[in-house]
C-alpha cells in the first residue's frame, strides 16, 4: 500500500460520507458558538445602536476592546478563558467520541456512513480511546520533556552570550524538531485508535505500543500520508485567506460571504481530519499489520461479536508489493 | 582650614559664550574599566556653582549604583527586582563605593559623608549622600570637589551593567543633585533637591560641562556622550583612552564592546527638510524659515553585526525624528548623536536616554511591519528635548517627560509611518499579518492603554507615589499621551504647536514645571485652560458623556376638549383621524415627527460637548452642551424622523472612556456584530480541530 493510494481510498470514502462531515460541523459549530456567545453580547451590548459599529466594521479599533472591557467590569475577558477552557474540555471529548464513530465508519466492510453504525461507534470506543489519550499524554510528556532539555542546553550553550544566531537558529530546529515528534506521536495515537478499533482488544497500552512499532516500521509511508495533507490543508488556508480578503467586509452582505467562506473552510478541514483517520486506515489495512505476534503471549483477546463485522481485511483491496512490512 | 571659593559665577553660572545653559555643576572624570573584574576606578573634579541667593552648607550626591547593591535598597524593593522583562541576579550586585571626596585644595570630606533618605526614609537605602561643609558656599561662588571612587556594575538588568563584554554605564559616578532656591520650582524655601534612586525615575540634574576620560583594553570599541576629542592608544598596557567632551547637559553615560559595529552618518538638513516644510513651520510660529532652519548633526550607530540589516532602519528612524522634533519644538543644539543597540541578553540597557547618546534595540530579525526599532528610536531621541534640555524632575512630574515624549513619538510615528499592525510574532513570522488583522494607528494604542485604569491617579504625582506600577505607566506615558492629544483637538493643531514650541523655547536649558507648562499654555492659547487642567492633570476625573435615551415619533392631533369660536370641541379618536386623514390629502403636506434626544454625563469631568443630530431627510442640528447638570434634553419638531445622535462627533475628547455610548443611530448596524461574532467563532473552530488534531 503506498501512501498516495492509501490517501486516494480514504478521500474518496470521506466524500462519500457527507453526511458524516454535517454532522460534525454542525456538532462543532455548537461548540464554538458556545465560547463566541459572551463575545457576541458584549459587542451587541456595546455597538448595538452605536455609530461607531459602522466605522468599527472597516477595522478594529483596540480602544473599543479597552472600552467593553471597562464597560463589562472585565466580565467577559474573564469569562472568555473560562468559557474557552470549557469548549476546548468538552472539544476533546468530544475528539475521542467522533474519532470512534468515523473510524468504525472507515472500517466497515462498505465504508459508508450510517447514523447507526456512527454512534455506535462513537460509545463502544469512547472510554477507550479515553484511555488511549491518558497513555498517549505519557508520550506528549517524553516529547515535551525532550524539547524542554534541549532548550535549557541552548541556554547552556549560548544563553550567556552576546550573539543571538546561534541560539536563534537552533531554537528554530528544536521547534522543527517539536513539532516532527508532535506529528509522531500523533500519528501513533491515530493508528493506535485504529488497532483499537479493528482488533478485538480493549488495552490501549498495548494498542500503543503496538502502534509506535507499526509507525516506526513504515515510518515513511506514514509520514507521506501526513505531508500530502498537511500540504492540502495549506492549500486550503491559502485558497480561503485569498477569497476572504478579496471579499469586502463592510457591509452585511460582505459579512455573509465572509461567513459562508470561513464555514466552508471549516468543512474544508473536517474533511481533511476525516481524510487523515480514513487514510490511515486503508494503510492500516493495506499493510497487513503483523497479527498481534507477540500479544498472545502477553494476553488472550476475550471473545467480541463486533470483532468479526469489524474484520474487514478479506474484502480491502490487495496490497501491493511495496506493501509487504516486516513481520 | 582654607576653603578656595571659584569666582566662576560669571563665567559658568550665566551662560558663557557659546554655551546655551547655564553651568552649574560640571564634571571632569578619569576612569578605568576593569574588564575582569566588571568595575570602574575613577576620580573626578565637580565644579558646584551656587547660582542660590543662599549660603549652602551641605552638599548632596546620588551615588544610583548602589540601587543595585542589595534587595534593600528602595530600588529593589519597589521593583521587586524585576526591570522590564529582566530579572535581577543576586550574584551580580552593583555598588559604588566613594574612597575619598575632598574639598580641592581644601578639607578632606571623606569621614563626614552620610547616607540620608530623603523621599521614603529607608535606612538601608545608599543612594544619596550628605557632606557638611567646613564652610558653607556663598551665593554665586563656586566650590571643586575631587572625589576617587569605585564603581562595581551589575549584570544588565535595569539601564545599566555589563553583560559578558558589553559594558552600558550610566548613573555610574558621584553626582551632585540640584539645589532649588525659595520660588525655584515648588521650592518654599533653599533645599537640596536629590531624591533616592526609584524603580520608575532616575533625572533630574543641573546642566554642566563634561570631560571624561575612559581607558580601557584596546580592542573595545567606545561610544559615549558628547563628542570624542582624542583617543591615545597604550601598546604596552594594551588599552586605549579615549576622551569625550559636552557642555550644556545634565548627564554623561557611555558604552563599550568589542563587538559594535560603527557606522557614522551625517544628518544633512539641507537634504532632509524641504522648504516647504520649514515655509510650514514659519507660518505657524511667526518666524522666518532661516530660524526653522535645523542643524546637521553626526549620527554615530553602534549596532551588533548580526543586526546589520536594519541599519538603514536605524537611520532613517533617527532622521525622521532629528526633523521632526526639530522642526516641531526648535532644532537639535548639539553636534553629535550616538545611538547605540545592545547585544542579545542585554535588552534591560536598550530603550533608555542619556544626553546625546541612546539606546534602542532591534529583534534579529524584525517582521515586516513591525515599528522595531524605529518607536523605540524616536520615543529615545525624544528624550533629549522632554528632559534632557527641557530638564524637567522625573521623579516629582513623570508625565513632563515620558508623557510629553510619548505624545510626540505618537505624533511622530503615525505621520511618518501610519498604522501598523500590531506585532503578533510566530518564530520570525508576523501572525498580524497571515491573519489579515487590523491595523493601527499609535495614538489608538495610546487610548487603548488609557482605557486600562484611567482615573485610579491623579495625572501628575511623585513617580514611587503612584497605586502601582500599572499606574505610574499608564499615567507617566499614555494618560499624558491621551490628554496632550484631547488638548489639541480642543485647541487645534496650530494653537497646541505654537504652545509647545513656545514652552520648549522659554525653558530648554532650564528646570520647567507642571505648572509652567500650564501658564504657557494659558497664554498662547489666550483661553483659561484651568478647568481642563484642574480636572485632567491635577485631578483625576472621568470623562463620559453618553446618549440616554431617543424617541422621534409623528405629531399626532392632539385629543381632548378645546375652545373654538366660544364652543366647546371636543376631540376623540375619531375625529383626530378624520383630522389627519384630510391633513395628508392636502398638497405638499409632511408629516410633523417629535424627536426627543436625552444626553447624559456619566463621569464626574465637566466638559462642553457638541451633540450633532441627524434626520432622515439629512438634515442636522448641532447643539452645544456645557455638561454642568447630569443631563440634559434637546426636542425637536421636524418634517422629519430622526436618523442619529452623536455627541463629540469630530471625537475631540480621548479622554471620553466610552465612545461607543456617544452615539445612537435608530436603525443599528448589524453587520459589525455578525462579523466579528462569525471571525470569533471561525477561529474557536479552527482551534478546536487544531486540537483534535494533536491528540
Amino acid at each position: 500500500m503506498t501512501a498516495r493510494k492509501a490517501i486516494w481510498l480514504g478521500a474518496r470514502t470521506v466524500s462519500r460520507a457527507k453526511r458524516l462531515i454535517l454532522v460534525l460541523w454542525i456538532f462543532l459549530t455548537l461548540l464554538a458558538a458556545l465560547a463566541t456567545t459572551p463575545v457576541a453580547a458584549a459587542i451587541s451590548k456595546s455597538l448595538g445602536h452605536s455609530k461607531w459599529a459602522a466605522e468599527l466594521i472597516r477595522g478594529l479599533d483596540p480602544s473599543w476592546i479597552m472600552e467593553t472591557y471597562r464597560d463589562t467590569h472585565g466580565y467577559v475577558l474573564a469569562a472568555m478563558p473560562v468559557m474557552l477552557g470549557l469548549s476546548l474540555l468538552a472539544a476533546l471529548l468530544a475528539h475521542l467520541l467522533i474519532a470512534g464513530g468515523a473510524i468504525s465508519v472507515f472500517a466497515s466492510q462498505d465504508r459508508r456512513y450510517t447514523a447507526a453504525l456512527f454512534f455506535e461507534g462513537c460509545g463502544r470506543y469512547f472510554w477507550r480511546f479515553f484511555r488511549l489519550l491518558l497513555a498517549s499524554s505519557l508520550l506528549l510528556g517524553i516529547v515535551l520533556g525532550i524539547n524542554a532539555g534541549l532548550k535549557a542546553l541552548e541556554t547552556r550553550l549560548w544563553g550567556e552570550g552576546m550573539i543571538e544566531t546561534p541560539i536563534f537558529y537552533a531554537s528554530r530546529v528544536r521547534l522543527a524538531l517539536l513539532l516532527f515528534l508532535l506529528v509522531a506521536a500523533g500519528m501513533v495515537a491515530d493508528y493506535a485508535k485504529i488497532r483499537l478499533v479493528v482488533e478485538p482488544g480493549r488495552s490501549a497500552i498495548r494498542a500503543l505500543l503496538w502502534s509506535m512499532r507499526f509507525a516506526s516500521r513504515n515510518f515513511g509511508r506514514c509520514l507521506r500520508i501526513w505531508v500530502v495533507l498537511m500540504l492540502a490543508g495549506a492549500l486550503f488556508y491559502f485558497v480561503y485567506d485569498r477569497i476572504s480578503r478579496a471579499i469586502p467586509q463592510t457591509s452585511s452582505p460582505g459579512v455573509f460571504l465572509l461567513l459562508i467562506a470561513q464555514q466552508l473552510y471549516i468543512m474544508s478541514r473536517l474533511w481533511l481530519r476525516l481524510t487523515f483517520w480514513a487514510s490511515q486506515t486503508e494503510m492500516y489495512f493495506g499493510l497487513k499489520p503483523p497479527a498481534p505476534a507477540s500479544a498472545p503471549e502477553l494476553f488472550v483477546w476475550p471473545p467480541e461479536p463486533r470483532a468479526v463485522l469489524a474484520e474487514p481485511a478479506l474484502t480491502m483491496p490487495q496490497a501491493d508489493e511495496e506493501a509487504a512490512g516486516p513481520a | 582650614m582654607m576653603m578656595r571659593w571659584f569666582p566662576l559665577f560669571a563665567v559658568l553660572c550665566l551662560p558663557s559664550f557659546g554655551a546655551l545653559s547655564r553651568q552649574i555643576a560640571s564634571y571632569d572624570i578619569k576612569v578605568t574599566l576593569d574588564t575582569k573584574t566588571h568595575t570602574l576606578r575613577g576620580s573626578e573634579v565637580m565644579t558646584w556653582v551656587n547660582a542660590s541667593p543662599d549660603r549652602v552648607a551641605t552638599l548632596q550626591f546620588h551615588l544610583y549604583m548602589n540601587a543595585f547593591k542589595n534587595e534593600s535598597s528602595t530600588f529593589m524593593r519597589e521593583s521587586g527586582r524585576r526591570f522590564r522583562p529582566d530579572r535581577f541576579q543576586k550574584k551580580e550586585w552593583g555598588w559604588i563605593d566613594v574612597n575619598r571626596m575632598q574639598v580641592v585644595g581644601g578639607a578632606d570630606l571623606t569621614k563626614a559623608i552620610r547616607f540620608i533618605h530623603p523621599d521614603d526614609g529607608n535606612a538601608a537605602d545608599q543612594t544619596v549622600i550628605e557632606v557638611p561643609l567646613p564652610e558653607p558656599v556663598p551665593p554665586g561662588k563656586s566650590i571643586q570637589v575631587a572625589i576617587d571612587f569605585t564603581t562595581k556594575l551589575p549584570k544588565v538588568v535595569a539601564r545599566t551593567g555589563y553583560h559578558d563584554e558589553y559594558y552600558l554605564v550610566g548613573q555610574w559616578f558621584p553626582k551632585i543633585g540640584v539645589y532649588e532656591k525659595a520660588g525655584f520650582r515648588y521650592a518654599k524655601q533653599g533645599r537640596w533637591n536629590c531624591h533616592q534612586f526609584h524603580a520608575n525615575s532616575e533625572f533630574f540634574a543641573d546642566f554642566g560641562r563634561y570631560r571624561v576620560e575612559v581607558t580601557l583594553p584596546a580592542q573595545f570599541v567606545v561610544g559615549a556622550t558628547g563628542v570624542e576629542k582624542l583617543r591615545k592608544d597604550d601598546v604596552k598596557s594594551g588599552t586605549s583612552t579615549y576622551v569625550f567632551e559636552q557642555e550644556d547637559v545634565i548627564d554623561f553615560a557611555w558604552t563599550a564592546s568589542p563587538l559594535f559595529q560603527r557606522i557614522e552618518r551625517k544628518f544633512d538638513a539641507e537634504k532632509l527638510v524641504s522648504a516647504q516644510e520649514l515655509a510650514e513651520v514659519s507660518r505657524i510660529h511667526g518666524i522666518s524659515p532661516a530660524e526653522a532652519r535645523l542643524k546637521d548633526v553626526r549620527m554615530i550607530l553602534l549596532i551588533q553585526p548580526e543586526h546589520s540589516a536594519t541599519i538603514e532602519r536605524h537611520f532613517k528612524a533617527l532622521e525622521t525624528a532629528i526633523k521632526y522634533f526639530g522642526l516641531w519644538y526648535g532644532k537639535y543644539p548639539y553636534d553629535t548623536l550616538t545611538f547605540v543597540d545592545p547585544p542579545f541578553g542585554a535588552g534591560g540597557s536598550g530603550g533608555m536616554e542619556y544626553p546625546t547618546f541612546i539606546t534602542c534595540g532591534t529583534p534579529l530579525r524584525p517582521m515586516p511591519g513591525e515599528l522595531d526599532p524605529e518607536t523605540v528610536i524616536i520615543h529615545e531621541f525624544g528624550h533629549q528635548y522632554w528632559m534632557q534640555m527641557a530638564a524637567t524632575n522625573e521623579f516629582e512630574e513623570p508625565p513632563l517627560d515620558e508623557g510629553f515624549n510619548t505624545y510626540s513619538t505618537t505624533k511622530i510615528c503615525d505621520l511618518a509611518y501610519g498604522a501598523s499592525r500590531l506585532p503578533f510574532r510566530a518564530m520570525t513570522f508576523n501572525l498580524g499579518d497571515i491573519l489579515d488583522m487590523p491595523k493601527m494607528k499609535a495614538v489608538q494604542l495610546d487610548r487603548a492603554g488609557y482605557l486600562l485604569d484611567p482615573v485610579v491617579d491623579d495625572l501628575v504625582r511623585n513617580s514611587w507615589s503612584y497605586y502601582n506600577s500599572l499606574s505610574y505607566s499608564l499615567n507617566a506615558y499614555v494618560r499624558t499621551g491621551v490628554t496632550l492629544d484631547t488638548l489639541e483637538n480642543i485647541l487645534g493643531g496650530d494653537v497646541m504647536a505654537r504652545i509647545m514650541r513656545t514652552y520648549f523655547q522659554t525653558w530648554q536649558f532650564n528646570h520647567p514645571t507642571m505648572d509652567d507648562f500650564i501658564k504657557v499654555a494659558n497664554q498662547v492659547s489666550g483661553s483659561d485652560l484651568s478647568p481642563f487642567f484642574s480636572q485632567f492633570v491635577r485631578g483625576n476625573r472621568l470623562l463620559d458623556y453618553m446618549v440616554a435615551d431617543v424617541t422621534s415619533s409623528k405629531v399626532r392631533t392632539p385629543l381632548g376638549v378645546f375652545d373654538k369660536d366660544g364652543a366647546k370641541v371636543t376631540v376623540d379618536f375619531k375625529e383626530a383621524g378624520k383630522q389627519e386623514s384630510s391633513q395628508e390629502k392636502g398638497k405638499g403636506y409632511k408629516p410633523m415627527y417629535e424627536s426627543v434626544v436625552n444626553i447624559r454625563r456619566e463621569g464626574d469631568a465637566i466638559w462642553p460637548v457638541e451633540v450633532r443630530v441627524g434626520f432622515k431627510d439629512g438634515s442636522v442640528e448641532r447643539r452645544q452642551w456645557d455638561g454642568q447638570y447630569r443631563w440634559t434634553r434637546f426636542t425637536f419638531v421636524k418634517p422629519s424622523e430622526l436618523a442619529d445622535v452623536e455627541i463629540d462627533p469630530e471625537r475631540k475628547l480621548l479622554l471620553d472612556v466610552n465612545w461607543a455610548n456617544n452615539s445612537y443611530v435608530m436603525k443599528p448596524e448589524s453587520a459589525v456584530l455578525s462579523k466579528w461574532a462569525s471571525n470569533v467563532m471561525f477561529w474557536m473552530q479552527n482551534t478546536v480541530l487544531w486540537l483534535g488534531s494533536v491528540l
